[in-house]
């Protein structure tokens, strides 16, 4: 008869007060931090937007100039000067727009800014009615005021976090009504699809945009240029300019020249279409020595636009640092994909599997078990590696060209300040094991170019997908050099393979729980093509393949070859639950 | 807070791939709900990011305040129930009022002979 008892399972401990107070803390900081900037933010949007509700007068410029400061950053300030009446009475104003003074670092910009504001020139100023004094010429952008949301994640998360901790441990103390987290929901949500492609866009939007700023518009403007006049100009003033910032000083070059187009004189500081500023002194410093003040040389002048000149037309080799964001576009897509297609899958989706290549029925399936598509389980099966040997040196050269590249910017300015007499020291340090890496890696591309000589093996598996306590029977053959294999191994190995993430990075753990040999006997020469029958036990444990952990069964075969990279092939198999147990009746 | 139980027959919990898991479930709730799911599901703890999936759900659409149900769940072929040094797979079934998310959990071992399979206890 059957006997029935109800049993509760444990509830969650309650969280402590000091776990409460250390995570209001850290939450505090995002929700500080963020409120700052929001207000910030917020009030730079209020007073652009304020703007648009100023009435506007005409006004009269009664002169206007650009002055040069002794600075780094936007040295060329455009100072224009305008008067205007309001309700009777006379105003003289000297905003061009709301906030600070509009400077710029392209000398070219600030000569249209003032040539459009030419003393006499009739405009139109928006004048505060409230205080009459108050007046711009150009309206505040609107464009801040959905930047305040960005800071706003940043306060939902603060503020979240806290409500979080203190909702969440009152919960769990709530006495004699114990409650457990729902750990099948877990399986309904929609596995992270949706945070990967925000995460991504983000990446391959950003890359995007410093592709276009860095790459596509300077090479649209020296193809633009090609039609440029050539044009007699005079070095007025030339310098390295430094950038000082968080990450370090960067340096531009600013040579301010002057040039006549049709007996009115015109200037410009701009000396190649790749703007902005980059590490490495050295370069820009001999540029400036090429291009003294008072050195007579030619520039080249827009036919349509006299104010815009350059002094290099052509390609430079700073532009190939403008491919670099494609680094970011690249992993932005490739994650963009990876997200859309989890999304698509669902968390029921069922693995696919690799390795199977003949066609046929199919066999498990079940959530979490391997689904063995496009064959009969009991057919024989052509295994393939889980990595081609072409596919190991691509995969190999991707990884080291990727390091490297990164890796070779902070050394490219570490040389750079060696040869300029001021070595950095820290960044020095900093930077030898990520190149001793990054030669390893180079050392890890030679390795698996040679190995592309390498014996190759090939492998049949009868069954193709084998239930733990079925015969199977396993056929290997080489082709290639086979002679110079010395020892030759095969064998079936089980592995844990767990993936978690830390912060923003990802990490899978491996640990081998089972390794039965087939074959391993050092030179016998009929070891390079045979065949043996085996079975894993019962109560060993199947394929297994979730989102983020999996069991898998592989056959290695390992083969060393004196003074060469050794063979050294994984094969996926999978491997089904028994059949034939006790309650596995249909 | 409603009350939820989840009770399994003769208290069994050691179960085999395609045996059969029959029990009762019993709510009192403190305000109507929705409905009432039993879900039979599996999930992993460990050194990797937990995942889980539910293999099969009986929902109880506009369930009484205070009931009692039978149910009855086929078990599949696998995953086993397993432990590993990296991980574990738990089956477990899971009593959850919609749409408060209150829950009562039972967790089972499914496997050959109905133990969990060690790994690298046994060759």
């Amino acid at each position: 008869m059957a006997r029935w008892k109800f049993r509760l399972q444990p509830g969650n401990q309650a969280m402590g007060i000091v776990g409460r107070l250390f995570l209001s803390l850290f939450f505090l900081f995002f929700l500080g931090i963020g409120s700052i900037f929001v207000a910030f933010i917020a009030h730079e949007a209020y007073q652009n937007a304020r703007t648009w509700f100023w009435e506007s007068v005409e006004a009269e410029v009664v002169s206007s100039g650009i002055r040069e400061e002794d600075r780094d950053s936007n040295p060329y300030v455009v100072e224009i000067e305008f008067t205007y009446e309001f309700n009777g009475q006379r105003h003289t104003g000297t905003r061009f727009k709301p906030g600070g003074e509009t400077a710029y670092s392209d000398y070219g910009k600030a000569q249209r800014l003032r040539d459009a504001h030419a003393v006499g020139a009739r405009v139109t100023a928006y004048v505060n009615s409230a205080a009459p004094s108050q007046a711009v010429l150009k309206r505040g952008q609107l464009w801040l005021i959905p930047l305040v949301l960005f800071p706003m994640i940043f306060v939902a998360i603060g503020a979240g976090g806290i409500w979080f901790a203190w909702r969440a441990a009152g919960k769990a103390v709530t006495p004699g009504r114990p409650v457990v987290e729902s750990l099948s929901e877990r399986a309904r949500s929609p596995g992270g699809g949706c945070f990967l492609i925000g995460f991504f866009s983000f990446f391959l939007l950003i890359g995007g945009v410093v592709f276009v700023f860095m790459f596509v518009r300077p090479v649209l403007g020296i193809l633009d240029a090609r039609n440029w006049v050539e044009t007699p100009c005079v070095v007025e003033s030339s310098q390295v300019r430094s950038h000082r910032s968080d990450d370090g000083t960067t340096y531009s070059v600013d040579i301010l020249y002057r040039y006549e187009i049709n007996g009115r004189e015109y200037k410009s500081n701009r000396y190649h279409f790749m703007g902005g500023s980059s590490s490495g002194r050295g370069g820009k410093q001999a540029i400036v020595r090429e291009h003294p003040p008072g050195r007579e040389t030619v520039c080249y002048v827009n036919p349509n636009d006299s104010t815009e000149a350059v002094l290099e037309r052509g390609f430079t080799h700073e532009l190939w640092f403008g491919l670099f964001p494609l680094v970011f576009v690249g992993i932005g897509a490739g994650g963009l994909l990876w997200g859309v297609r989890k999304l698509r899958a669902g968390p029921e989706a069922v693995p696919r599997v690799r390795g199977l290549v003949q066609p046929g029925s199919r066999a498990g399936g079940a959530p979490g078990i391997p689904a063995v598509s496009g064959m009969d389980e009991g057919m024989p099966v052509t295994l393939k590696p889980r990595w081609s040997p072409w596919g190991k040196v691509l995969g190999m050269l991707f990884f080291a060209l990727f390091w490297n590249g990164i890796t070779g910017v902070f050394v490219w300015q570490v040389i750079q300040s060696w040869r300029s007499g001021r070595p950095e020291w820290f960044l020095t340090i900093f930077m030898i094991p990520f190149v001793l890496i990054g030669l390893v890696l180079i050392g890890a591309v030679f390795h698996f170019v040679l190995a592309l000589w390498n014996p190759r093996p090939t492998l049949r598996l009868t069954p193709g997908a084998p239930r733990l306590g079925q015969a199977m029977s396993l056929e290997w053959e080489f082709s290639g050099k086979v002679r110079v294999i010395e020892r030759l191994r095969v064998y079936l190995e089980g592995r844990e393979e767990a993936t978690y993430r830390r912060g923003t990075r990802t990490s899978t753990d491996k640990s081998v729980f089972a390794e039965i040999d087939l074959a391993n006997e050092p030179g016998r020469l009929d070891l390079y093509s045979g065949r043996v029958e085996t079975a894993l036990p019962v109560k060993t444990m199947h394929s297994f393949e979730s989102d983020n952990n999996k069991i898998v069964w592989n056959i290695r075969v390992k083969g060393s070859i004196a003074r060469w990279p050794d063979v050294d092939e994984e094969f996926p198999v999978t491997v089904l639950p028994a059949q034939g147990l006790r309650g596995g009746r249909p | 807070m409603s009350e939820l139980k989840l009770a399994l027959r003769e208290e069994r919990t050691s179960f085999e791939p395609g045996e059969e898991v029959v029990g009762a479930a019993y709510w009192k709730l403190d305000k109507p709900a929705e409905a009432v799911e039993l879900r039979l599901f599996w999930f992993t703890r460990g050194k990797g990011t937990e995942d889980a999936r539910v293999v099969e759900t009986v929902r109880f659409d506009n369930p009484q305040i205070e009931e009692a149900r039978q149910f009855r769940f086929r078990l599949p072929e696998g995953p086993y129930s397993f432990s590993g040094k990296l991980i574990s797979l738990i089956w477990a079934i899971e009593l959850v009022v919609m749409p408060s998310k209150e829950v009562r959990r039972v967790e089972i071992t499914m496997g050959p002979d109905g133990a969990e399979t060690l790994l690298g206890g046994e060759e």
